[in-house]
């Protein structure tokens, strides 16, 4: 048998999306199941549409603070029973805000099911946001905020959100710490009022549990809650840079440069947006990507080069990023823009875009091994207003895009002279450097303006 | 705690991982267990080799030749590896650590037999050449310079392994010292993958979406005839008893909150000790009503973050706690805390309520890491390589759960003495 060649490939039957049953209580809280009893375990997710960005009180950490509170005592349990009985029961319990989405996630051993759920009720319906643990949790994040303010990736993102989206609430990647002093009982009360409400929010069940049980199981526990979903303005985008910016964030001490070149993309359902990820995929999505092949393999810059997307619900971010030798980083930046050009210029070989797809592919694959990815996504979807099928459909709109596709939406969306570079490197390194690429602007740490 | 799901016996319903050994005539250990929730297979290929089997003065090839392996072999060009695995909707990567190598793929099922050739290609082919090597060298000092040098508490992470361990094997960094892989020459390194790398020292395991037969063929097919020359010599460890503590401050100017690291000497992965300590790790910071959590914490707010637990290393091994003090709180007090608290789990037996929330804690962890065919891959592979057999991946919650108060009791009496014990305080600023 020879073995010099690779194995031919039978081709792959594509795993269905499933069918995800739903209910909607009285109170207009909907829960669906994503049922999988292959192991005793059950995972719960509570979902609302506001996030980070939603809050328009002009106080950025009350989302934050208000749900990170939620387990820190309830009418009836102080924090510490809550935390007894979590760990007792081996309840893996987290809260997340991100920019548009808030969620509570819980995994369970299948037999502690009811229990927690009981509880997860009792915090989101009962908490009491105690003065001696709001005072705990101010303190927690002025530790966690500073010491986000070393690290590179942290910083670059701030900048680079903060010059595309000025005051828009895209630009809130983080808050400051006068705002989580400024927070009081009453204000975290009125965030819990005003947005953590059953309308509009979403409970999934993932793993070995029934739909018809998961639903009564709901009733049972979260159907007193009551609240109405909550206004959601839109506040008006600012328009992309109309040049190039260079932002020089000095940290002083660094061995190393931060590089970020970002630019504006696309918001979630666009009908661009699958050529436009399948562009970054071939741009720098992985290891066999234009980036890494250029910058660590070829030139030997870098540990990693990668692009990732941010999708939000009315617009999104493409975000080429490097951590590279700081004598370098301008070389790196350069290659970089000069990547962009090649993508808007000449379209991919068939070979890469099939391999972009298949990248894709297999990602989406992975996300339906488990309950609870599958939940996730399927909560994402909702909440972000997808079509029903987009994920049954996910496969074949990455197979309709063809080469030609993404060198036209790489020469709409993708301007080399549009995007805003940032550096967070020690500025005795870099500075010279960067001054080729345009006018530099220079920050400190926490976001002062340098001369 | 009682709740209304019976009786505390009914808890332990853990499944049993079935799974099918053979070993090759040319001595690679494979290990099959098939399992189709979804198309996909995991491929996990261990050597037993890491870098406490380097020799002094070339630290860090162990892990530079987990570079080379993406270097290119006689079928398959220079970073043609991942660019096939990316090719087929794959997934793959691959990590160094003291005792062993590990590279896995993650593939959609139809391409099993790709995975398995390319792994099989540079097990028996790889391409050592010299510009490679050059290239590899300055990726890896890249890579020290973010994972370590340009990161709070990087240096610290590699200092504590170099202060607690008197021998070489595991005194020394994984990722080397810069001088070390500037000296090593492209002779070294051929003669390291002489050593290390061939069918005789590796396990081999697929998970996931498989017949097993096919399987067995395709690993034969591409497996079978790679001749085993390897001549891996297992690192004896002459770990000396420690007498007393060592101390050691070192200023980070990265660094924010001070890091306190403490390591206990203890024995390997795999003893009784190690299932006592892995209890008396979830008693003392697993979760807000941990011991130590609750008082530094949630109490007093001395402590930002923490953590500890059993270091998993195939010879003597430490016990590490790590605790980031809030700013401006003094140091020796929250020390004082954690000293009484160990002091404690060496004259009193933990409670039945502390013992069955720890078994909830590994019910629940052994249940989870069930449910990927990478998870389930991976550690069969490390209990093949660290325990010379898969099938502890079942007697491992048996040893939990036999371990009795007694039996932790007597072992934190063992580990939490003063002498035992390194300690490396990182202090933000210029050093």
């Amino acid at each position: 048998m020879k073995t010099d060649q690779p194995p031919a490939i039978a081709p792959l039957p594509i795993p269905g999306y499933p069918k995800i049953p739903d209910a909607v209580l009285g109170n207009g809280l909907r829960v669906l199941t994503v049922e999988d009893s292959a192991l005793p375990k059950v995972s719960l997710c509570l979902a609302w549409p506001t996030g980070r960005s939603s809050d328009s009180t002009g106080n950025l950490a009350l989302t934050s603070l208000a749900v990170e509170l939620l387990e820190e005592g309830t009418e009836t349990r102080d924090s510490r029973q809550i935390s007894d009985l979590m760990d007792q029961l081996a309840i893996h319990y987290g809260t997340q805000v991100r920019m548009e989405q808030s969620q509570l996630t819980l995994t369970v051993l299948a037999r502690y099911l009811e229990p927690a759920l009981e509880l997860l009720a009792d915090l989101v319906l009962n908490p009491a946001f105690p003065e001696e643990e709001l005072e705990k949790a101010r303190s927690r994040w002025k530790s966690h905020l500073l010491s986000q303010r070393s690290q590179p990736v942290f910083l670059a993102r701030e900048r680079s959100h903060s010059a595309l989206y000025r005051s828009h609430p895209y630009s809130r990647v983080s808050f400051p710490v006068s705002h989580v002093e400024a927070a009081d009982r009453d204000a975290l009360r009125g965030v819990h009022r005003r947005l953590l409400a059953p309308r509009g929010a979403l409970l999934a069940f993932s793993g070995a549990v029934q739909p018809d049980r998961a639903s009564r199981l709901a009733e049972r526990h979260l159907g007193i809650w009551t609240g109405e979903a909550p206004q959601q303005d839109r506040a008006p985008l600012p328009p992309a840079p109309e040049s190039r910016r260079v932002l020089l964030v000095h940290r002083p001490h660094s061995v190393q440069a931060r590089i970020v070149v970002a630019s504006r993309g696309l918001p979630r359902g666009h009908r661009d947006g699958t050529p436009l990820f399948l562009a970054n995929q071939v741009l720098g999505g992985s290891a066999s990507s234009r980036l890494f092949l250029n910058l660590r393999e070829d030139k030997g810059y870098t540990y990693g080069a990668y692009s990732t997307m941010k999708w939000y619900r009315s617009d999104g971010v493409v975000l080429i990023g490097a951590d590279v030798r700081s004598d370098v980083a301008a070389e790196s930046l350069q290659e970089s823009l000069k990547e962009l050009k090649r993508l808007r210029r000449e379209p991919p070989g068939s070979r890469e875009l099939n391999r972009c797809r298949a990248e894709l592919t297999g990602r989406y694959i992975r996300v339906l091994e488990t309950s609870d990815s599958v939940a996730d996504l399927e909560v994402s979807r909702r909440l972000d207003g997808l079509p029903e099928d987009h994920y049954r459909n996910y496969v074949q709109r990455l197979q309709r895009v063809t080469p030609e596709t993404i060198r036209e939406t790489a020469r709409t969306y993708l301007d080399p002279g549009r995007t805003v570079i940032t550096v967070v490197a020690d500025r005795s390194q870099v500075e010279e450097d960067l001054a080729h690429l345009g006018p530099v602007s220079v920050y400190d740490t926490d976001g002062n303006r340098l001369e | 705690m009682k709740t209304d799901s019976g009786p505390t016996e009914e808890l332990w319903d853990i499944p049993h991982v079935k799974f099918r050994q053979e070993t090759l005539s040319n001595g690679l250990q494979v290990i099959l267990r098939p399992s189709s929730r979804v198309p996909l297979v995991h491929i996990s290929l261990h050597y037993r080799v890491g870098s406490s089997c380097e020799v002094p003065g070339l630290s860090g090839l162990a892990h530079l030749f987990e570079h080379m392996m993406f270097q290119g072999s006689r079928n398959v060009a220079k970073n043609e590896h991942g660019r096939y695995v990316d090719e087929a909707g794959g997934r793959w990567n691959a990590t160094t650590s003291k005792d062993r190598t590990a590279y896995h793929e993650t593939l959609p099922s139809n391409c099993l037999d790709l995975g398995l050739w390319l792994e099989a290609d540079r097990m028996s082919s790889l391409e050592v050449t010299a510009e490679n090597f050059e290239n590899q060298r300055q990726t890896v000092i890249e890579e020290k310079k973010q994972s370590y040098d340009n990161r709070p508490y990087g240096r610290a992470f590699l200092r504590l392994d170099d202060l607690a361990y008197e021998s070489w094997e595991y005194s020394h960094p994984i990722i080397g010292a810069v001088e070390d892989l500037q000296r090593a020459t492209l002779a070294d390194a051929r003669e390291f993958h002489r050593t290390h790398y061939g069918p005789g020292n590796a396990v081999l395991v697929l998970s996931g979406d498989l017949e097993e037969e096919a399987a067995l063929e395709s690993i034969h097919r591409y497996f079978g005839s790679i001749p085993d020359r390897t001549r891996s010599p297992r690192p004896v460890f002459r770990e000396p008893s420690q007498r007393e503590e060592k101390r050691e401050t070192i200023r980070d100017p990265l660094a924010v909150l001070p890091l306190v690291i403490t390591g206990y000497h203890m024995p390997p992965v795999g003893s009784p000790e190690y299932y006592a300590l892995g209890i008396l790790a979830l008693l003392l910071t697993d979760g807000s009503s941990s011991r130590l959590y609750r008082q530094l914490v949630y109490e007093r707010n001395w402590v930002a973050g923490l953590s500890a637990g059993p270091n998993q290393y195939r010879g003597p091994s430490l016990f590490h706690i790590f605790l980031q003090i809030q700013d401006g709180v003094p140091v020796d007090p929250v020390l004082d805390l954690v000293e009484a608290e160990l002091g404690r789990l060496c004259r009193e037996v933990v409670t039945p309520q502390e013992l069955e929330k720890a078994r909830n804690q590994l019910a629940f962890r052994f249940v989870r890491r069930l449910e990927k065919v990478s998870d389930v891959g991976e550690i069969l592979a490390h209990h093949a390589v660290f325990y010379g057999d898969a099938g502890e991946i079942n007697r491992e919650w048996p040893r939990y759960a036999e371990t009795t108060p007694r039996k932790i009791l007597q072992v934190a009496a063992e580990t939490f003495r003063p002498e035992n014990r390194t300690l490396l305080l990182v202090e933000p600023g210029q050093g």
